[in-house]
């Protein structure tokens, strides 16, 4: 068990670093430099604007600098407002973070709820409607949830864009989220409730007498939740990348805006900051979610591997 | 029906497959014939319309035969639209050009309306279209006779005499129908539909192929290797199956799209097959590692069989085994994981797209015909709804077979 968790530990330490030193390799191999729309003004001004801005070194220098940096807690400033990049995120991150995890609770809700009514009864209209139901939202995808629901919302006069004040600000782009990656789960939860009911030990518990409620909850739900953890680790990563797409949607002052300004103007230290705080994140989530497969699964306690 | 099972699957994945790269291939032909419109028409006749009308009026292609306009063109009241010699040779119509000019100050009223998505045009320029505020449809039907030019009229000129007389005028320029109503710079949308969805599709089934072949040769190559070559190749792609890659392909998408900004010695068509191939690349290598687990466990229980055992005893070299004795059983289960690939890599290219890291005007593709046709939505709720429908059938239907052939193999 402590094994396992140092080893996680370790390992996830060596993502950061892979994808800190990829991004940075990245940039610097990408074609342009921050500050290239100088060429017009003298030879002078454009050195010390490369000096400023660290385009004049070498990109093996570059990478030895971030990285040095970054073991330090040192994150850069950002190089069009000068503010640093953890203020920068500090101030957007909690706006993506809340949207993100209002949706992902909804998600699990929706997904796992929804999932075990359709897997537990496999005749049943709602069986035979939910999987379909699922296919579709993840078919129409968050962009197309999301930008119907603005189309109508904003037809209706209902919903203004770009506020984070009210109520409504907050609801609709984790409804939008977690909607349709519950639906992903769904479908997920439901085949592995189907396969969890056909589990030997689920027969057993059944042969034994026990009563359907108990064989449900003691014996098919921990069966098939395992899957949907490993399952977890995707949706997660998914919802990063649609909390994007609903974050233009809906024009809200997130994270998201953030990338996209820094990458317009090329604000190397913030673009680093952001992959970097969304890989960290990832990581985290995926240790916790290693740990809980730990915790559900009997057959891995003790130390053996999955 | 005595085709073995496997064999058939793959004939029904080609031929499910086989719709979509057939448009990828023709959709010239194929959009002609279904929309009248060809790719290099709607790309060079920007016409005059709002977002989401019918019909859009298009000089030279013939006229409806109505002479009613003609008092409108004619203002000197002479019965005749007279022709006089240019410096230059030619023959110009005053009339006929001051018509023009009251069409180009329309258009620019009408240019408002499309990015505003306004439905009123709220000061219609003096001489443009009847009433005080005219409905940006309206403007489009009374502003087609302003669309004359001084040259195609003249061929109207049977008699020769420099002049258009009312019994040559050959009415006003035909207007185009359109099957879908046009987009926000008045191009058709049935056609720009087609045509995006085979930049879609193109896309996606590139960076499949792109990903199978990578995660193909790595997890054939761990499995058979063994060792330490195995752990190091599995670590690596475990390590990379676990980061947000998706920021590095947007990343690397800005970056060419800066690259192409400073080159403007590249045609948009060379610019955008870079852009394409840079995006294809980039999530086809996101995608490989999860292939490469998949094709690496296969690899490791083919390996303990009597088929794999002798072609190692006779000395086959690794790469001769992998290809005849390896490859051949991965096939099916590499085909079903790679079709259920798809409809994920088209909802990252429509997201990218509509992002602005993907695909780049004036190309269409899903992500971008949903982008450009958001700011209007409220006017013209096709311009979103159909690139939408599109791009959700075909995320179903590569959803549907996907699971067909997952079924069919029981992985």
């Amino acid at each position: 068990m402590w094994y396992r968790l140092l080893t996680r530990l370790v390992s996830s330490f060596a993502m950061l670093v892979a994808m800190l030193i990829i991004t940075v390799l990245l940039l610097r191999v990408a074609p342009g430099r921050p500050g290239e729309d100088l060429h017009q003004l003298g030879r002078d001004v454009q050195d010390n604007q490369s000096r400023r801005l660290g385009t004049d070194r070498s990109t093996r220098e570059t990478l030895g600098d971030t990285l040095g940096s970054w073991m330090r807690g040192d994150f850069g400033r950002s190089l069009v407002r000068g503010e640093a990049v953890t203020v920068l995120i500090g101030r957007t991150w909690p706006v993506t973070l809340s949207i993100g995890l209002h949706a992902l609770f909804l998600a699990v809700l929706l997904g796992i709820g929804g999932g075990l009514a359709a897997g537990l009864r496999s005749r049943g209209l709602l069986s035979r409607a939910l999987p379909i139901a699922a296919l579709i939202l993840v078919s129409v995808s968050v962009l197309g949830v999301g930008s119907l629901t603005r189309m109508t919302l904003t037809r209706a006069e209902r919903f203004s864009l770009g506020g984070w004040d009210e109520p409504l600000d907050h609801l609709l782009p984790a409804l939008v989220l977690g909607l349709v990656y519950g639906a992903w789960l769904l479908e997920v939860v439901r085949s592995s409730t189907v396969m969890a009911l056909r589990a030997p030990w689920v027969l057993g518990a059944r042969a034994r007498g026990l009563s359907p409620a108990r064989v449900v909850v003691a014996h098919v739900l921990p069966t098939a939740l395992i899957p949907v953890l490993e399952a977890m680790g995707p949706v997660v990563a998914r919802l990063l990348t649609g909390s994007f797409v609903v974050e233009v949607l809906f024009e809200v002052p997130g994270i998201s805006r953030t990338f996209m300004e820094a990458t317009a103007a090329r604000d190397y230290p913030v673009i680093i900051g952001v992959v970097m705080v969304y890989t960290a994140t990832v990581t985290v989530l995926q240790a916790g979610l290693e740990l809980a497969h730990e915790l559900l699964d009997p057959r891995l306690r003790g130390g053996g591997t999955p | 029906m005595s085709a073995p099972p496997r064999r058939r699957a793959t004939i029904l994945a080609l031929l499910l497959l086989a719709p979509p790269l057939l448009l990828a291939l023709a959709a010239d032909g194929i959009s002609r014939l279904v929309t009248g419109f060809g790719y290099a028409e709607i790309q060079a006749g920007q016409a005059l319309a709002p977002p989401g009308s019918r019909s859009v009026p298009e000089a030279g292609r013939g006229w409806d035969g109505d002479a009613s306009s003609f008092d409108a063109l004619d203002t000197d009241r002479d019965g005749l639209l007279r022709f006089v010699p240019e410096p230059d040779g030619s023959l110009r119509s005053p009339e006929v050009d001051a018509a023009r000019d009251r069409f180009r100050r329309c258009a620019m009223a009408l240019a408002a309306t499309r990015r505003t998505g306004a439905a009123v045009v709220e000061a219609a320029p003096e001489g443009c279209g009847p009433g005080p505020r005219p409905t940006p449809e309206e403007l489009v039907e009374a502003t087609r006779w302003m669309r004359h030019s001084s040259t195609e009229l003249l061929e109207a000129d049977r008699d020769g005499d420099g002049a258009i007389s009312r019994a040559e005028y050959p009415g006003a320029p035909r207007a185009r129908p359109m099957l879908l109503g046009a987009d926000t710079s008045g191009r058709d949308l049935a056609t720009r539909v087609a045509y995006g969805a085979r930049a879609s599709l193109l896309v996606a089934l590139l960076a499949t192929l792109v990903s199978l072949a990578l995660g193909t040769l790595v997890g054939i190559t761990a499995g058979l290797a063994g060792g330490w070559v195995d752990a190091v190749l599995m670590r690596l792609a475990d390590l990379l199956h676990g980061l947000p890659l998706l920021f590095l392909v947007m990343v690397l998408c800005m970056a060419t799209r800066s690259l192409v900004l400073s080159r403007p010695d590249l045609t948009i068509e060379q610019a955008s097959l870079l852009q394409a191939g840079v995006l294809f690349l980039a999530l086809g290598a996101c995608q490989w590692p999860s292939v490469a687990r998949l094709a690496r466990g296969r690899t490791a229980a083919l390996t303990a069989t009597g088929f794999v055992t002798a072609a190692r005893a006779m000395g086959l070299p690794g790469p001769v085994t992998a290809w005849r004795h390896v490859l051949p059983h991965l096939g099916p289960s590499l085909l079903s994981y790679g079709v259920l690939l798809v409809p994920g890599l088209m909802l990252e290219e429509a997201f990218l797209s509509f992002l602005g890291f993907g695909l780049q005007p004036p190309y269409p593709s899903f992500g971008l015909l949903i982008q450009e046709g958001l700011p209007v939505a409220d006017r013209a709720p096709l311009l979103v709804v159909v690139p939408l429908a599109a791009l959700t059938g075909a995320t179903v239907g590569a959803h549907l077979l996907a699971r067909s052939l997952e079924a069919r193999h029981g992985s």
